[in-house]
C-alpha cells in the first residue's frame, strides 16, 4: 500500500472516530471535533472526508440501528483500520520532528 | 415527522444513491434538531447545496448506481460550465448579479401576491363561503343587515348550511392589572360552523349561548399574551364591560375572522334591545352555501326574501336589495398588488435582455474555443447543450443569490407594508415561491440562453471549417441583435419609469389637496363607556362633559371637543343619513331625498381641529340645552340643497320619522372626511346632548407636540372614573399620513422597480456600446492615424448609443401610453399616457442613457492609434 498521506481534516476525522470508539457515526464525529478543538466542521465536509477514507480503506463503515430522532434512519458506524492508524502515527512524527529545536515564543507562537 | 422536506430526501437519494442516502438523512435529521421548522428547512437547504457542491467538485465521490450516473453526467457539464464562467468573472459576475435582483425582486412580490391573491384562503371548501349584504336604495350601496333580518333571510333561503351574523365591538376589559381594550367579535351561534373551524381546546357556541353574552371563545393570541398559555383555562372567567364571561373554548393559532390582527374574542351574538330594530344594520353576514346550491340560486332566494320583507316591513326594508359575493370579496381591491407583480414582471425581462446581451458578448469571445470543440468532433447538438448548460448554470446562481434576495424582501416588505394587507395567509416564502424561482429560473435561461447558444453554435462549427467571412457576417448580426437587444430594455425602462412617474404625481397632487382641516399639533383618544353608563340615564353625556371641561382646563390646552367620527379614521361611527327640509316638503319627494353624513359633536370640536366657520355662529354650550335644537352644516350641503338661499334659519328633520326640527344656525367649511381622494360630502353637526352617542372621540388643540399631552390626558380621565381605557390615543397628523400610507407604499415600491429596471438598462446599454467600442478599437485607431479627430470619434460612439436610445423611446412611448391604462384606478389628478410626463419621462430616460454612452465613446477617443495598430 505504500505510505498514505492524510489531510490536517482527515487526521481530525481519524482522531475523532478514534476517541468514540464504538460510537463513531457522522454526527458524533462532528460534536467530537468541535468539543476537543472548538472548530465547527460541516457536515459535508465530514461525511466527503470519511467517504474518502473509505474509499481509500483506511476506515470501514456498517450500517447500525435506527433511532426516532433519526427519523427512524439507520446511522453508518465508521470503524479506523489499521493502516490508518499507522498514517496517524507517521503524521504525527512528521510534525513533531519539524517542531523539535524551535523554542517556544514568549506569545506562545513558535520562534527560532 | 420528519424534519427533511421531501424534495430533500428525493434529492439526496439521487445524487448519492440509495444505499447511502439513509445515514445522511439521518444525520440531518439528527442535527437539525432544536432548530424551528422553518430554520430546519433553511438549514437543510444549506446543507444539501454544500453536499451537491462536493459531488460536482469532487470526482471520488462517483455513485455506482446507474440512476446516480446519469446525475454525474449532468454534474460534468456543470463542471465544464463553471470553468467556463470562472474563466470571464467579471461577466459572470454582472450576470449573476442582474438575475439575482430581478429573481429576488420577483420572488418576492410573488410570495406576497400568491397569499393574497393565487392561494386558496384557509378555510375549509372556501369556494362555499359567501358574504352578504343588504343592499340600500336608491344606489343599492352595500349595507350590512340587523339581526332580526338575519333571522328572517336565514330561514327564508334553505340553500345555505350556515348563516351567521357577526359584529365586531370593543370591550373594556378588567381584572388583573390596568383596565385595558381588546377588539371581540359578537357571533352568531353557527359562525364557526359557517367557517367549518374547530377549537383547539374547548368547544364552540351552542344555542343555549346565543341568548346571552356569558360564555367566550378566546383567540390564541390572547391565551398566550393574557392567560400564558394556562392549561386551565377553560376553568377561568374573564371580566368584559363590569361582566364575567366564562371561557368556554379557545381557537388555533391558525384561525382568524374577520381578518384583524387585534381581534382577542369571539362572544354570543345575544342583540342589543336597540338591535332588534330593522334598520339597526351593523351585523355582518358570513354563510356557507349547501352542496347543491349554486351562488345564482342563493341570491335569488335571498331577493325574494328581501322583497317579502319590503313588503311586510315598508318602512325599514322598503326597496332594499340583497347581494352575494365569494368570501374573496372581503380581501378588497388588491390591483396595486397585480400591478406591481406586473411591475417585477417587467423587470425581469429587462434582466432578461441584458443576461441575454451579456452571453452573446461571451458566445462571441469564445467562437475559437467552441471551433476547437467543433473540429474535435462535437456536434452541433452538443455545442447548444454546453452552452444552454453555462446559462442554465449562471441562472440558476442567480435564483439562488435571488431567493436568498427574496427572503430578505419579504421580510422588508411586510415590516414596512402599512397595515392593509389581508394577512389569512401567512406571507412567507415556501416550497411554491421555491418552485416559482425554479420555474423563473428556467424560463430566463430559456429565454436569454437559446438565442446566444444558437448563434455560438453555428459560428462555432463556422470557425471550425475556416470561413472567415462567414464570422465576420455573424459577427456584424450579432451586433445588431444587441442592439435590438438594448433597445428592446430601454423601452421596457421606459414603461416602468413613466407607471412610477404617474403614480408619484397622483401622490403630490393628493398630498396638495386641502383636508379641510389642520392637524398639526391636536391630539386625538377614543373612549367608550361601558354598559353601565346607560343610555337615557344622563350619565354618558355627564361623562364626556366632565372629562372636556377638565381635559380644556389643562395647561398648554388651546381647545377640545368631542366628536363620532374623526375624518379619515377608522374608529368610531359614521352616519349617512336621508334628511327632509321641514318648510318645503313637496321638494323632497322629487328623485331621492337629500343625502348629508352626520357627526355628533361637542362644541369646540371643530374650532379645535381648525374647521372654519363661514356664516353664522359655531356651536355653543347652550346648544345642547333641552328644547334647543340648532345644528351646522357644511358649505358643500348649502351649495347642494340650498343654493341661492340663505342656509340660515333654515329647518330640517334628521329622519323622516323624526319629528323634531332642527335650525341651522352655522356654516362650516367643508372636510374631506373620506379621504384625501374623494369629494367633500353634504354634512351636519348635531349638539352631542341633543343625542347621546357613546363612543367618541377627544381631539385636542395644544401648544407643542400633541403627544407630550397624552399622559395628563389619561390622568384627567382616571380622575373621572378609574375604569375607563382610552383608545387610539395619537397625533392627529397621523390619520393624514395613514390614510396616504398604502398609497405612499405602492408607489415607492413601483419606482424603486423602475429604478431597478433602469439601472439594469443602462449597464445594458453602456455594455453594449463598450462591447462595441473595444471590438473597434483597431478600426479606431486607424481612423485617427488617418487624421480623424478625437470629437468626431465621440460622435461616432454616442452616435451609436442613441439610434439604440432613440429606438427604445419611441417603441418605449407607444408601449407605456398603452400599458398605463392599467393604472387608471390607481391615478389622482392625471391621466393615463398623460403627455406631459410622457415627455418628462423620455427626456430623462434619454439623457441618462446618453450619460450611461458617454464613458465608452470617451474611452474610445483616447484610443492609443499607434497602440491599437501595434496589437491588431
Amino acid at each position: 500500500m505504500g505510505r498514505e498521506h492524510l489531510g490536517e481534516f482527515e487526521q481530525l476525522v481519524l482522531l475523532a472516530c478514534l476517541h468514540l470508539r464504538d460510537d463513531a457515526y457522522t454526527v458524533r464525529v462532528i460534536e467530537e471535533i468541535e468539543a476537543r478543538t472548538g472548530r465547527r466542521a460541516q457536515h459535508s465536509a465530514v461525511y466527503v472526508a470519511l467517504r474518502r477514507l473509505e474509499k481509500r480503506g483506511l476506515v470501514e463503515s456498517r450500517l447500525g440501528e435506527s433511532t426516532p430522532e433519526r427519523g427512524g434512519r439507520a446511522k453508518r458506524y465508521f470503524t479506523v483500520r489499521p493502516q490508518a492508524v499507522k498514517a496517524l502515527e507517521a503524521a504525527r512524527d512528521a510534525l513533531l520532528a519539524m517542531w523539535r529545536d524551535l523554542e517556544p515564543h514568549p506569545d506562545g507562537t513558535a520562534g527560532a | 415527522m420528519s424534519r427533511i422536506p421531501r424534495w430533500a430526501e428525493w434529492w439526496i437519494e439521487r445524487l448519492l444513491g440509495d444505499d447511502r442516502a439513509v445515514d445522511v438523512l439521518g444525520d440531518l435529521e439528527e442535527l437539525s434538531a432544536g432548530r424551528t421548522r422553518m430554520g430546519a428547512r433553511w438549514w437543510v437547504l444549506g446543507q444539501v447545496l454544500r453536499l451537491t457542491w462536493r459531488r460536482v467538485t469532487r470526482r471520488d465521490l462517483k455513485p455506482s448506481s446507474p440512476r446516480a450516473r446519469s446525475a454525474a453526467s449532468l454534474a460534468d457539464d456543470v463542471r465544464i460550465s463553471f470553468r467556463a464562467i470562472r474563466r470571464s468573472p467579471g461577466v459572470s459576475a454582472a450576470i449573476v448579479m442582474t438575475l439575482a435582483l430581478a429573481i429576488g425582486a420577483t420572488t418576492a412580490l410573488f410570495t406576497v401576491a400568491d397569499a393574497v391573491l393565487f392561494k386558496a384562503l384557509p378555510f375549509d371548501a372556501p369556494d362555499r363561503l359567501v358574504v352578504f349584504w343588504e343592499t340600500e336604495p336608491p344606489d343599492m350601496r352595500r349595507a350590512a343587515t340587523s339581526p332580526p333580518n338575519l333571522v328572517d333571510f336565514r330561514e327564508g333561503a334553505d340553500g345555505f348550511e350556515a348563516f351567521a351574523g357577526y359584529a365586531g365591538e370593543r370591550f373594556t376589559l378588567t381584572g388583573d392589572g390596568p383596565p385595558t381594550q381588546v377588539l371581540g367579535v359578537r357571533v352568531t351561534e353557527d359562525f364557526f360552523a359557517a367557517l367549518r373551524a374547530s377549537p383547539l381546546r374547548g368547544r364552540v357556541f351552542d344555542a343555549a349561548d346565543e341568548a346571552d353574552r356569558k360564555t367566550v371563545v378566546l383567540s390564541h393570541g390572547f391565551w398566550a399574551a393574557r392567560l400564558g398559555l394556562d392549561p386551565n383555562v377553560l376553568e377561568r372567567t374573564i371580566t368584559l364591560d363590569d361582566e364575567p364571561h366564562q371561557v368556554v373554548g379557545v381557537m388555533p393559532e391558525t384561525f382568524r375572522f374577520p381578518d384583524d390582527d387585534e381581534v382577542a374574542l369571539w362572544v354570543p351574538l345575544a342583540p342589543y334591545p336597540w338591535e332588534r330594530i330593522r334598520w339597526t344594520r351593523t351585523t355582518s353576514v358570513i354563510a356557507r352555501l349547501g352542496a347543491d346550491t349554486s351562488l345564482e340560486t342563493a341570491r335569488a332566494q335571498l331577493s325574494a326574501v328581501a322583497a317579502s320583507l319590503g313588503e311586510r316591513f315598508p318602512e325599514t326594508n322598503g326597496g332594499w336589495g340583497v347581494e352575494i359575493a365569494p368570501v374573496r370579496e372581503l380581501l378588497g381591491d388588491q390591483r396595486a398588488l397585480t400591478v406591481l407583480l406586473g411591475t417585477v414582471g417587467l423587470v425581469l425581462l429587462i434582466a432578461c435582455a441584458n443576461v441575454a446581451n451579456l452571453l452573446l458578448v461571451r458566445s462571441t469571445e469564445r467562437g475559437q474555443e467552441l471551433g476547437i470543440r467543433a473540429a474535435l468532433g462535437a456536434s452541433r447538438v452538443r455545442l447548444i447543450r454546453l452552452l444552454m448548460m453555462e446559462s442554465a448554470t449562471l441562472t440558476i446562481l442567480g435564483g439562488a443569490a435571488g431567493l436568498g434576495l427574496a427572503a430578505v424582501g419579504v421580510r422588508v416588505l411586510l415590516a414596512l407594508e402599512p397595515g392593509t394587507l389581508p394577512r389569512w395567509n401567512p406571507v412567507a416564502l415556501d416550497a411554491r415561491a421555491l418552485l416559482f424561482t425554479l420555474g423563473v429560473a428556467v424560463l430566463v435561461a430559456l429565454l436569454a440562453g437559446t438565442a446566444p447558444a444558437l448563434r455560438a453554435s453555428r459560428q462555432g462549427l463556422a470557425a471550425a471549417g475556416g470561413q472567415g467571412t462567414q464570422r465576420a457576417i455573424s459577427d456584424r448580426s450579432g451586433s445588431r441583435s444587441r442592439a435590438l437587444l438594448s433597445s428592446f430594455e430601454v423601452a421596457l425602462a421606459i414603461v416602468l419609469t413613466t407607471g412610477a412617474a404617474l403614480l408619484v404625481t397622483s401622490l403630490l397632487r393628493l398630498r396638495a389637496e386641502e383636508p379641510g382641516f389642520e392637524p398639526d399639533g391636536v391630539l386625538t383618544a377614543t373612549l367608550e363607556l361601558p354598559d353601565r353608563y346607560e343610555y337615557g340615564s344622563g350619565r354618558i353625556e355627564a361623562a364626556y362633559d366632565d372629562i372636556l371641561l377638565r381635559a380644556r382646563a389643562l395647561p398648554g390646552v388651546t381647545g377640545a371637543g368631542w366628536v363620532t367620527a374623526l375624518p379619515m379614521s377608522r374608529v368610531g361611527t359614521d352616519y349617512d343619513i336621508e334628511f327632509f327640509r321641514v318648510e318645503r316638503p313637496d321638494l323632497t319627494p322629487v328623485e331621492a331625498p337629500p343625502r348629508a353624513d352626520f357627526r355628533v359633536v361637542s362644541e369646540g370640536y371643530l374650532e379645535s381641529i381648525g374647521v372654519p366657520v363661514v356664516t353664522g355662529r359655531a356651536l355653543e354650550p347652550a346648544d345642547g340645552d333641552a328644547g334647543v335644537a340648532n345644528i351646522l352644516v357644511n358649505r358643500t350641503l348649502v351649495d347642494r340643497y340650498f343654493p341661492g338661499e340663505d342656509p340660515l334659519g333654515q329647518q330640517i328633520r334628521l329622519y323622516q320619522t323624526d319629528g323634531q326640527a332642527y335650525r341651522v344656525v352655522g356654516v362650516v367649511g367643508n372636510v374631506r372626511h373620506r379621504g384625501l381622494d374623494d369629494e367633500s360630502r353634504p354634512e351636519i353637526y348635531v349638539h352631542f346632548r341633543q343625542m347621546a352617542h357613546n363612543g367618541m372621540t377627544l381631539a385636542l388643540r395644544t401648544q407643542g407636540d400633541p403627544t407630550e399631552w397624552a399622559t395628563p390626558l389619561a390622568a384627567v380621565v382616571r380622575e373621572v372614573d378609574s375604569d375607563l381605557p382610552l383608545l387610539e390615543v395619537r397625533a392627529m397628523s397621523s390619520l393624514l399620513d395613514e390614510t396616504l400610507a398604502e398609497r405612499r407604499f405602492s408607489t415607492a415600491l413601483l419606482l424603486a422597480f423602475a429604478g431597478l429596471g433602469l439601472a439594469i438598462a443602462l449597464i445594458g446599454v453602456q455594455g453594449t456600446l463598450s462591447y462595441a467600442v473595444s471590438r473597434r478599437t483597431r478600426e479606431i485607431g486607424v481612423r485617427m492615424a488617418l487624421g480623424a479627430e478625437r470629437a468626431r470619434v465621440v460622435r461616432q460612439v454616442l452616435g451609436g448609443g442613441a439610434r439604440v436610445i432613440v429606438l427604445g423611446l419611441v417603441v418605449g412611448i407607444l408601449a407605456a401610453a398603452a400599458l398605463s391604462r392599467t393604472l387608471e384606478s390607481m391615478l389622482y389628478g392625471v391621466e393615463p399616457g398623460d403627455p406631459r410626463t410622457l415627455t418628462v419621462v423620455a427626456a430623462l430616460v434619454a439623457v441618462v442613457a446618453l450619460a450611461a454612452c458617454l464613458h465608452p465613446a470617451l474611452r474610445a477617443s483616447r484610443v492609443d492609434p499607434v497602440e491599437a495598430l501595434r496589437e491588431g
